[in-house]
């Protein structure tokens, strides 16, 4: 088995240089699962400092009295008056309902623009490829961006918004829409959309695009009118694809936090108050960072519940 | 005759929804070339009269403008490093080999994907702090890491599963060793997959607001370009042609990105959903 | 170039058991087809050779040299895949010169035995292309330019005709057999095709569950298969089996088969107690005839399938010699237990349905244990 047992071969004359390898042969059989972990390494420890230790000092923190985060100071007694506190405390089922509002409204309607705009561009015509690269344009733009652009838009003196409201005569004066809570709401989820439908898109055009030419030919041979194909063929074999896309964009909108944070802060009275808003204000705002974390860790175990719920077993089909 | 205005009417769609659906864009574009003061008349010019293509060069020189698009582009650049350095091997070690434990650690990198910022924001504050890190470029670096390393090393994974294993194999044969044969036959082969990758990255660290706003908002000479358009806006007035000016040019470089290179880039938001 | 010799090779993943004891001497020069069914462990002892798997245990030594735990790339063999594994980034010159390269040849000399290679293989026009421009074919000469350019000790080949087409598969086949005549380098090749097997080796070993089930050159494989497995396996069409109950007397074994009482070719004496006991029968397509013979029977063929020069007569077997093991069964035959085909060269005109004399000779029955599957000689 050893090496040394190797005769002189004639062979190593007839292969000239034939390397030795230094060191470890992690090229032999028996030592190939080795470099396996060798390779897994560097990530394991990249992720053990930066997720992994730091999830463990949030879950450390939401069971104590701490207001900023220091790791040189010792650590406070356990308590669970923070779990105590958030689940008594009007503004956390407050921020639970607006972020219930938020993913209900948010997901439907990117999934509803999204799955429209992919359809309307997957028809042949000249110039698609272009119309395909457009309808799917605000994807690349960065959410502050966006809520740069809307917050223009929806500007209280001369944004766009307004003008197109009394010109069309919904309304006779100017709509303060960042001081009115449902208004503000309805500026939220309308940027949210914007940003969101376009990832539904990309992926329903992805999903649309691997559905093989002969299903619609069948389909037709069948006498299946446009309607029946939609049903009966597009729907099914995108639902998959679909599935993923939804709890996807509903993490997002669990998560989001530019957005909100940059257009509203959260207001007006917490109207646009989500979960992640909350944890970010009571930590960095209010500087309860235990209180915070207790937030952020239920806000964790939301998310994980809601796509777990949502795509049941199948959950490693979602990456 | 009837094949014919089906297609006008679907042209017709396709224009108006893009119209729609891209306006905004459209919008912020003219705003940031109209005069101050077309933006506070009413009703609304949708092309100015006379263009204020200055804004663009005035911005750059009177407000930081530069520095926050070259932070924001070393911050990228090192995230994105880290990261490809870190998944190009598990991605690998991922598709390849079977590595106990290797495959919890993939459903962990999953479920790190569903991690709040929010959240993670919180302790990595803290880390920083005791450190030294905050206001630091490296503290938005490392913070970014932790939102692109899952999604790369699971794009890796999937470019390397549908790379035939028989190619290192065969690298093997001819006497490469596992590394030599990964590095002179795998990458080359999977430069495409690298790229995307490497691009979205690029984008996810490009777009960040919270890591920034959270470590970098007390040291302005760090500030990245989506942390300081956010200061342009102000509480009451706000020079909505300056701040729409700025904001061309931090959305530019991904919409360039998304326009030239869309194929890469959606290949690789796609790639894992579709199996 | 050297031999190989293969000695109590195991392996297993856990629990399931994909290779048993495998042992195997392989001459120097040797042309030798692994072949069996998918999942017979067939690939997976071929990359236990080339050190791209490991063996759960025994050695593995080629010209004298243990080689079970070394790299692949140290071992002297050159290695042809399935789907080629040709470099998609390196142009058809480098991907032949690659191992060479890695071996640090100088360049004149990787230069001139790529050419040379190239020239063989008459892929030297190609060689600035890449390999996504090649056709299917040139892609398999190419690959196997990069294995013969190493000058390696051995040659394994994994099903490396298996992504050709039908027609090409066959020009492929002679013209390896040639390069093997002509470079004289030992050659493993595993396939599931028995007529690969059959043509081009000079041993082949039949394999099935991770077992040895047969290592005869081609003559002897067909001739005289050992079990039922490998009766089934080999020929096409498939071995007939035919079920039937032994009786003796003075004259013999004998079994009644088609209502004639047939002698069978086994003393008595090889099988004692064989009386009153089940046998199968195997009777090759081949070695029955259109006209009466030893044994003659009359039947109504259910159906005839003629392929110009030979005739393929499907006929119902009697109740009582139906029920053989639906594992005697070939790899590529679908046939149930209760048809028998006879193969007729210029048989004449036969109709489906209509009466038609068939006739063998009993010396041509193999005959197998009804429990063991082995042959019984």
């Amino acid at each position: 088995m050893s090496t040394q047992s190797i005769p002189a071969q004639p062979l190593a004359a007839r292969a000239p240089g034939r390397r030795r390898r230094f060191g470890l042969d992690l090229a032999r059989p028996s030592r190939r699962h080795w470099l396996g972990y060798l390779l897994l390494a560097p990530a394991v420890l990249l992720i053990a400092l930066i997720i992994v230790y730091p999830l463990f000092i949030s879950l450390d923190l939401s069971f104590q009295n701490v207001g900023i985060a220091r790791l040189d100071q010792p650590r406070r007694p356990f308590t669970l008056a923070n779990y105590e506190r958030l689940f008594t405390s009007a503004e956390f089922w407050m921020a639970c309902w607006v972020t219930f509002k938020l993913l209900v409204i948010v997901t439907g309607a990117c999934f509803v623009l999204g799955l429209a705009t992919a359809l309307l561009v997957n028809n042949r015509f000249r110039g698609r490829s272009i119309a395909r690269l457009f309808v799917a344009l605000p994807w690349a733009v960065p959410e502050v961006i966006a809520v740069v652009i809307f917050a223009w838009i929806f500007d209280s003196s001369f944004g766009l918004m307004n003008w197109l409201f009394i010109t069309l005569g919904l309304t006779s004066q100017t709509i303060n829409w960042f001081s009115d809570p449902d208004a503000a709401f309805a500026v939220v989820a309308i940027t949210m959309i914007w940003k969101g439908y376009p990832f539904v898109s990309i992926m329903a055009l992805a999903g649309l695009q691997s559905i093989p030419e002969d299903f619609y030919n069948a389909a037709k041979v069948d006498g299946a009118n446009a309607w029946q194909r939609f049903t009966n063929i597009t729907i099914p074999t995108l639902m998959p694809v679909l599935g993923v896309t939804i709890v996807l964009v509903m993490l997002w909108v669990f998560r989001d936090f530019s957005i909100i944070y940059v257009l509203t802060g959260g207001g007006p009275l917490k109207a646009t108050q989500t979960l992640s808003i909350m944890t970010y204000e009571q930590a960095f705002g209010f500087f309860k960072m235990g209180y915070a974390s207790a937030v952020g860790i239920v806000t964790l175990v939301l998310c994980v519940l809601a796509s777990l719920l949502m795509v049941g077993r199948r959950a490693e089909a979602m990456y | 005759m009837k094949l014919r205005s089906s297609r006008i009417v679907l042209y017709l769609g396709v224009a108006a929804t893009c119209a729609v659906l891209l306006f905004p864009i459209y919008w912020l574009f003219v705003t940031a070339i109209s005069p101050p003061a077309d933006l506070r008349s009413l009703p609304p010019r949708f092309w100015p009269d006379v263009p204020q293509w200055q804004v663009f060069s005035r911005i750059a020189e009177e407000r930081p403008m530069l520095l926050w698009l070259t932070n924001s582009t070393l911050a990228a650049l090192g995230s994105v490093a880290l990261s490809m350095t870190v998944s190009v091997f598990a991605g690998y070690a991922l598709s390849r080999f079977r590595v106990r434990g290797g495959q919890s650690l993939g459903l962990f990198i999953l479920t790190a994907k569903m991690l709040p910022a929010t959240l993670l924001v919180i302790p990595l504050f803290g880390i920083f702090r005791s450190v030294g890190l905050i206001g630091s470029l490296w503290s938005v670096v490392l913070a970014h890491a932790t939102l692109i390393v899952p999604f790369t090393t699971w794009m890796l994974k999937g470019y390397f599963d549908t790379i035939p294993r028989e190619l290192e194999q065969a690298a093997m044969v001819d006497g490469c060793s596992p590394l030599g044969a990964l590095f002179r036959v795998i990458l080359p082969v999977a430069t495409p997959g690298l790229a995307a990758t490497a691009l979205y990255g690029f984008v996810l660290s490009w777009s960040d607001y919270a890591y920034a706003r959270t470590f970098l908002t007390n040291a302005q000479q760090s500030w990245t370009a989506n942390l300081g358009i956010t200061t342009m806006k102000g509480e009451y007035v706000t020079d909505w042609n300056e701040i729409s000016a700025a904001a061309v040019f931090v959305a530019l470089p991904i919409l360039v990105i998304y326009l030239f290179l869309e194929r890469y880039l959606v290949g690789g938001l796609t790639a894992g959903a579709e199996k | 170039m050297a031999g190989i010799r293969i000695e109590n090779v195991r392996k297993s993943y856990g629990a399931v058991t994909v290779l048993r004891d495998f042992n195997l001497d392989i001459a120097d020069g040797e042309f030798v087809v692994f072949v069996g069914p998918s999942g017979c462990g067939k690939s997976t002892m071929l990359k236990i050779l080339a050190g791209l798997e490991e063996a759960s245990g025994g050695r593995v030594l080629i010209g004298e040299r243990d080689v079970t735990d070394l790299a692949p790339g140290d071992r002297d063999i050159a290695m042809v895949f399935q789907n080629y594994a040709l470099y998609p980034h390196l142009t058809v010159a480098r991907n032949m010169g690659f191992g060479l390269k890695m071996r640090g040849m100088d360049r004149g000399e990787i230069d001139r035995r790529v050419k040379e290679a190239a020239k063989i293989l008459a892929v030297d026009h190609l060689l600035d292309r890449r390999p996504k421009e090649l056709s299917g074919g040139q892609r398999q000469r190419v690959a196997l330019g990069r294995a013969i350019v190493r000058e390696p000790q051995a040659f394994l080949m994994d099903e490396p005709l298996s992504n050709l087409d039908a027609k090409l598969r066959v020009h492929m086949r002679a013209e390896i057999s040639a390069l093997h005549k002509r470079l004289g380098v030992t050659t493993i090749y595993v396939t599931h095709d028995q007529i690969e097997a059959m043509t081009m080796a000079d041993r082949i070993v039949i394999m099935r569950d991770g077992e040895i089930q047969q290592i005869a050159d081609p003559d002897t494989m067909f001739a005289r298969p050992e079990n039922l497995f490998v009766a089934g396996f080999i020929g096409s069409p498939g071995m007939n089996f035919l079920l039937g109950n032994v009786t003796a007397d003075e004259r013999g074994a004998r079994v009644s088969l088609f209502g004639q009482d047939v002698s069978l070719p086994v003393p008595l004496a090889a099988v004692p107690g064989i009386a009153g006991r089940p046998v199968i029968l195997g009777l090759r397509p081949e070695h029955i005839g259109p006209a009466h013979g030893p044994v003659s029977f009359a039947v109504r063929p259910r159906l005839v399938e003629s392929l110009g020069s030979e005739k393929y007569i499907y006929v119902d077997l009697p109740h009582e010699n139906r029920g053989a093991p639906a594992d005697a069964k070939g790899a590529d035959d679908e046939r149930r237990g209760d048809a028998l085909i006879a193969r007729l060269v210029d048989a004449g005109a036969v109709a489906t349905g209509e009466p038609i004399t068939l006739s063998f000779d009993p010396a041509r029955l193999h005959v197998f244990d009804a429990d063991t599957h082995r042959a019984i000689r």
